[in-house]
């Protein structure tokens, strides 16, 4: 038992993406003391996320082994969504740099932050120990909750982070609980050995208790209800790139950890799956109903991202039968890539209309999408892109998504459950559409532009996502064949 | 037998300790209340032979840590009327109603069954310190060896905490 | 045959699309223009080419434009597959929206939004080929929806926000039924076969039930896109938008994809002869409602999407009879005519300055002759009048449901009495829709254009510029000569127009339903029926709403009916009479109908109670988002109970 330096190569993800953090931080020195110039920290934490994405890619072909005696592991599946949450960050640091740009609000700390919760998401995904799972976790939280309070005009932003810290550190608490009776039950911390106490059969009713508390610490960060109640006030007070990070990010790295918990620790999921199907059924009704009669974009983008983990969670379902574990799982890491592009891409348009609200001191509301059309064709163009792939309207990455997770929780004899998913989702199209209504057909009420200048890589950023989700959606193959390969990892 | 009444002692000072944290609604009552419960985990640590984590326990938490809490409180310097009364709203109580009730799930269904109560304990404990168990050299192995990665990230754990505080204290932006 | 050069079929009006709503703002309008023109008109020359030059042995291209996506078992391909229908209907999309286009051109030149609206035209039309082109349910369902989105898009261009939120709520909720319908079809079908490209799924074999189950999903699917009984509501509100794209809605587009689908997916619906029934069976009722309800309409454009309801409850009997080619031929004329009246209507519209009630219209002919004489051809072809296009597609539905097969072995539950006798009940139903038709058909066209000029006082009603009514000429045109698809086998053998014969022509394209096709019958009393019926109507309609013209007369149509204007010999007795025994039970019933259904049900139920379940839910919302964060942390709390106990009481021993 022994360290082997070769296994921190395993962890080169997470490793670049601290370094870049340190190297942010450090260069702050350097700076001259007044009117420093961030510019260039955008930049490099875009480089360094870019190198995160290439370095889990490069990886991908490697065979899965474990890494420090078993507390991680190296395979397909954590280098996928330790790509999609690199490539997250890469796009959001160029919608964050026009953004705090134009707000005069570039910070050092903000990238570096950025940095080191993407770190922990992508050891979230590799990691198979609950100590690791939990550290890793504190992580990723304690970054995106500063990140979230990071903009403090106003009393929101604060409140919310403060209310995402006090939920999320219950949550924590529930998470080591769970923890505790698992290495009670099995008398260690690993996944493995979790499973081997379940498999011999010797499993006490602590291993249930166990698996109960760790699902509901994973259904809160990935926003199942009942434990959504933070999401909406989170998502309306964070500034809209961390948003789009967080929904992105987040959530690609609580469900990868929500599945490792799940199937290799708890394995043939008899008893987890009805719970997790309970969850789904929850999460996609209401997630959809309450998005309903939202008003603000941003607060119906958070229920959307509730309704989101209702479709993810009907994935993970599927993946408590043998059978279709694979496909389900190459259909969860689908979604995940295909609901993050898209959802940073929206909050990419939210955030340029955002800055103009805040420049104007307008509540957020949907009567300020309207006549978007007018000013900027582009920019609706690619707002009604991603509102009817987040809809599942084809030929869009979400309609793949949807398509390939509902088909299959279908193999998993999950039926009912899919055609839930199906009323819902096309339920869902009413207030994505309502957007595109706005931005396309109510008359503008006032000529106030969008602020042009720094448009120019938030724009990029949102023509590469419009890009993915039109990509992944009319040619999802490689796309698929890169999260089947991932998912592999799950058997045959 | 004696291990056990001592455990339900320090068990009991733990949770009164911990409950008083919540509700006093002076902080400096509070903070001592908390270094009380270490204490009394220390003991608890003690119990399970984990000798060098309770003497950690005494000296970082209640010694180093909580200094660092008082001197934060008196810089505060809140007056009386700030602070507020203890209010039992609805939903605190349907709070603390579920989370007793999970509680009282939990020892009925998951404990219960789990550890069913035949015969004295055995003492665990007496023949895990002859091996060694709880010293530095048993910690140290652990920390170093099975736990490098979640040792070695807790210090990444730690630096993105103060990072984080450093930001949200700072004045606006 | 494999080929490679379908994908620019739909691909080249989507590119016309994507320039127009990018760039159309800054463009000249004349480039605005030629661009979307010339996009749907290339991709209309692509399609006639391709049509030509089928092979005979095999008339089949198909493209294989890339691997979509494999996943796991579901392995779709992006295809396209051009055979003699989706060929025959390509040309119809490209070819009456190029004439729609060219139309609009005219139409929208004031309009401050118009290079939205020829982005969305193009849209319109690319998404249509895609579900026309499809190889495969899911390339199938990709236009499917983009037709719906079209449709939400271009319905309320014109909207002011009250109507709008109202309408297009209508269309909204009744689509998306529709939609999960069409879904949970797809997923039965790919459950039951492991595939879903029409190729594989015209020669799977399939056990009645998960047949039946699929059959009726889709049908679902076919009813709201179709707007049949009970989803039809969404039609006659979705003629709110500017006038040419109702033409394109209601004629070459979107409501005629049910019937494709039902006819393209004739394999499978021949193996649920039940659901086959089904279909023929909310034709019908649909067709004969549908009709009673435009009887009492004033809106020029409200009484021609009745108009369009009803003839696509005729395509549902022809192909829920099993005569699929009868169904399609039908949706082919139909697209001609039905095209002609809608850009005729709004000819009239615009020239009276956007008067739509018929009740203010009269004497129109004498301002837009061009307009009227269309009009009137149109007319003529929708009523099923011999010898223009109506007659024959009409004819042949009806004559196919009378001495249809396809239902012999039914039976009203196991052991009960068969149904043989159900081709008969749907031809004399259809018979009676199509008398009606012809009626209130013919009552638009002399409110609109024979008569006394009622309008409105100051609007000097002119006739539309050249480059709107050429598309009537063409349309016009088309509608008559469109009969040659649908003469009697019989009469072309041997000639070359049997080559042109729909029924021939689309020969081995269909299944043929289980009693196999009806064979050996004469189409002459079937005709003689049919040509009376179509003159009754327009005696009555003439007969009620003529007789201010009676004085000038037009002669032709009164030398044929001496003898009956003699024994009605007074006129205004014969209104009353009829006004007592006819219209006025009629036309309650007919609003009875409207209100009973329309107004109480699917705006009260599903309409209203969608606003009232979104209000409820916003309530609900506020009392517990509330931004307090115990309470948030209360709820948290009793999800752990939820999950701690529901786990350790399932693991109880």
């Amino acid at each position: 038992m022994n360290f082997n330096p070769g296994d921190l190569y395993g962890v080169l993800p997470a490793l670049l993406l601290a370094a870049g953090a340190l190297v942010l931080l450090t260069s702050e020195v350097f700076l001259r003391p007044v009117e420093p110039d961030r510019r260039y920290q955008a930049w490099v934490a875009a480089a360094f996320a870019f190198a995160g994405l290439w370095a889990s890619l490069a990886q991908l072909g490697d065979p899965a082994q474990p890494l420090f005696a078993g507390a991680a592991v190296s395979d397909g599946f954590a280098h996928i969504v330790a790509a999609v949450v690199c490539a997250a960050l890469f796009l959001s640091c160029i919608v964050a740099f026009s953004y705090l740009e134009s707000l005069r609000a570039t910070r050092g700390e903000f990238y570096a932050l950025a940095l080191f919760s993407a770190s922990g998401m992508c050891l979230l995904a590799q990691a198979t120990d609950l100590v690791v799972i939990f550290i890793s976790l504190e992580v990723m939280s304690l970054a995106v909750y500063a990140l979230c309070a990071y903009l403090r005009r106003g009393k929101r932003p604060a409140e919310a982070a403060f209310k995402y810290f006090i939920l999320g550190s219950f949550a924590s608490a529930i998470f080591l609980y769970g923890a505790a009776f698992a290495f009670g039950a099995s008398g260690s911390t690993r996944l493995a050995d979790l499973a081997a106490t379940v498999r011999s059969g010797s499993a006490t009713t602590l291993v249930y208790a166990s698996a109960a508390l760790l699902a509901a610490g994973f259904a809160f960060k990935v926003a199942a209800v009942p434990f959504h109640m933070w999401v909406p006030d989170v998502y309306d007070g964070a500034p809209a790139p961390v948003t789009g990070f967080m929904a992105a990010g987040v959530k690609a790295a609580a469900f990868a950890t929500l599945v490792r918990i799940l199937v290799s620790g708890y394995g043939e999921g008899g008893r987890w799956r009805g719970l997790i199907v309970a969850l789904a059924y929850l999460t996609m009704l209401v997630g959809n109903l309450l998005a309903v009669p939202q008003r603000s974009v941003k607060r119906m983008l958070a229920y959307s991202s509730i309704a989101h983990a209702g479709y993810l969670l009907v994935a993970v379902a599927a993946m408590g039968t043998s059978a279709p574990r694979a496909d389900a799982a190459g259909a969860l890491l689908f979604y995940l890539a295909s609901y993050g592009a898209t959802v940073i891409g929206a909050f990419a348009v939210v955030a340029i209309i955002e800055r103009k609200l805040a420049l104007s001191g307008l509540g957020d509301d949907l009567s300020s999408w309207a006549g978007l059309s007018e000013k900027h064709p582009a920019l609706a163009a690619a707002m009604s892109l991603f509102m009817i792939s987040l809809a599942g309207v084809p030929p869009t990455a979400g309609f793949m998504a949807k398509l390939t997770v509902f088909r299959s929780a279908i193999e998993a004899d999950l039926v009912p459950l899919a055609i839930f998913g199906v009323i819902t989702s096309v339920a869902g199209l009413y207030y994505y559409l309502r957007v595109v209504v706005y931005v396309y057909m109510v008359p503008e009420a006032k000529a106030d532009a969008v602020q042009g200048g720094r448009l120019l890589s938030a724009g990029l950023a949102i023509a590469g996502c419009a890009l993915i989700v039109l990509w992944m959606g009319v040619l999802p193959g490689s796309f698929a064949a890169l999260a089947q390969s991932g998912a592999a990892v799950f058997g045959r | 037998m004696a291990e056990a009444v001592l455990f339900y002692l320090f068990a009991a000072g733990v949770l009164a300790g911990g409950s008083q944290v919540v509700l006093r609604r002076n902080p400096i009552y509070g903070a001592v209340s908390l270094v009380g419960c270490f204490f009394f985990l220390a003991g608890i640590y003690v119990l399970l032979s984990a000798h060098l984590i309770a003497i950690l326990q005494v000296l970082v938490y209640a010694g180093a840590v909580m200094v660092l809490f008082v001197f934060v409180i008196m810089l505060l310097n809140l007056k009386e009327e700030e602070l507020g009364e203890l209010r039992f709203t609805f939903w605190k109580v349907v709070g603390l109603v579920a989370v007793l009730a999970t509680a009282a799930v939990i020892a009925w269904r998951a404990l219960g069954p789990a550890y069913p109560s035949t015969g004295p304990a055995r003492d665990n404990a007496i023949l895990l310190a002859a091996e060694g168990f709880g010293g530095v050299k048993a910690v140290g192995r652990t920390l170093y060896l099975a736990a490098v990665l979640p040792f070695e990230l807790t210090s990444l754990l730690l630096l993105v905490a103060i990072v984080a505080a450093v930001v949200v204290a700072k004045g606006k932006i | 045959m494999e080929v490679s050069w379908l994908h620019l079929i739909p691909l080249l009006p989507l590119a016309g699309a994507a320039v127009c709503g990018l760039l159309g703002k800054w463009l000249p309008k004349a480039w605005l223009y030629a661009i979307a023109l010339v996009t749907v008109l290339l991709s209309f020359c692509i399609g006639l080419t391709g049509f030509l030059r089928l092979p005979e042995e095999v008339p089949i291209f198909h493209e294989v434009a890339f691997n979509w996506f494999s996943a796991g078992s579901l392995h779709v391909d992006m295809g396209f597959l051009f055979d003699r229908l989706s060929g025959a209907l390509t040309l119809v999309v490209t070819g009456v929206g190029f004439l729609i286009h060219v139309y609009s051109v005219g139409y929208m030149d004031e309009d401050p939004g118009y290079w939205r609206y020829f982005a969305y035209l193009n849209l319109f039309i690319a998404a249509m080929l895609t579900l026309v082109l499809g190889d495969n349910l899911v390339a199938m369902f990709v236009g499917w929806e983009g037709v719906g989105l079209c449709s939400y898009l271009l319905i309320g261009f014109w909207y002011t926000d009250e109507e709008k939120a109202y309408a297009g709520r209508k269309a909204f909720v009744v689509n998306r039924i529709g939609d999960v319908g069409f879904l949970i079809g797809i997923f039965v079908l790919f459950n039951a076969t492991g595939s879903v490209s029409f190729a594989q799924l015209g020669v799977a074999p399939l056990t009645l039930a998960t047949a039946s189950i699929a059959a009726l999903c889709l049908f679902i699917g076919a009813i709201g896109k179709s707007a049949q009984l009970p989803l039809y509501v969404w039609l006659p509100d979705a003629m709110a938008g500017p006038t040419p794209v109702s033409a394109l809605i209601h004629a070459a587009t979107m409501v005629t994809a049910g019937v494709y689908m039902v006819a393209r997916m004739s394999h499978l619906y021949t193996s649920a002869p039940g659901v086959l029934a089904l279909v023929a069976l909310v034709g019908a009722l649909t067709a004969l409602w549908a009709a009673l309800i435009g009887t009492a309409q004033n809106d020029i454009k409200r009484v021609l999407a009745y108009s369009t309801v009803s003839q696509l409850g005729f395509m549902f009997i022809g192909v829920g009879v099993g005569a699929f080619f009868a169904g399609t031929m039908h949706l082919v004329t139909h697209a001609f005519f039905k095209a002609c009246l809608f850009l005729g209507s709004g000819a009239v519209i615009h020239g009276l300055a956007g008067e739509q009630d018929l009740r203010r219209m009269g004497g129109l002919r004498k301002y837009m002759p061009q307009t009227a004489w269309t009009f009137a051809v149109a007319t003529v072809a929708i009523s099923g009048i011999f010898p223009i296009s109506g007659f024959f597609s009409k004819d042949e539905i009806l004559a196919q449901a009378l001495h249809t097969k396809a239902y012999d072995f039914l039976t009203l539950g196991p052991g009960g009495p068969h149904l043989t006798s159900l081709g008969t009940i749907l031809y004399l139903v259809g018979s009676f829709t199509a008398l009606i038709t012809s009626f209130y058909m013919w009552r638009c066209y002399f409110l609109a254009f024979e008569g006394e000029y009622r309008g409105p006082e100051g609007v000097h009603p002119h006739e539309s510029p050249g480059i709107m009514t050429s598309p009537l000429w063409i349309l016009a045109a088309l509608s008559v000569l469109s009969l040659v698809i649908g003469l009697p086998e019989p009469w072309v053998r041997g000639s070359f127009l049997e080559h042109l014969n729909w029924e021939h022509f689309t020969g081995r394209l269909f299944s043929p339903p289980r009693g196999g096709p009806p064979a050996g019958f004469s189409p002459w009393p079937g005709y003689l029926v049919a040509l009376a019926i179509g003159w009754a109507g327009f005696g009555l309609a003439w007969l009620l709403y003529a007789p201010a013209r009676a004085a000038s007369g037009d002669d032709r149509f009164a030398a044929l009916f001496p003898r009956l204007r003699n024994a009605f010999a007074n006129k205004f007795w014969v209104d009353e009479f009829y006004d007592w025994l006819v219209v006025r039970p009629l036309w309650s019933f007919a609003r009875g109908l409207w209100r009973i259904f329309d107004a109480t049900i699917i705006d009260g139920l599903f309409i209203n109670g969608s606003a009232q379940l979104v209000a409820w839910v916003a309530a609900l919302a506020r009392r517990f988002q509330n931004g307090d964060v115990q309470r948030y942390a209360a709820v948290t709390a009793l999800g752990v109970l939820a999950l701690v106990y529901a786990f350790l009481l399932r693991s109880s021993p």
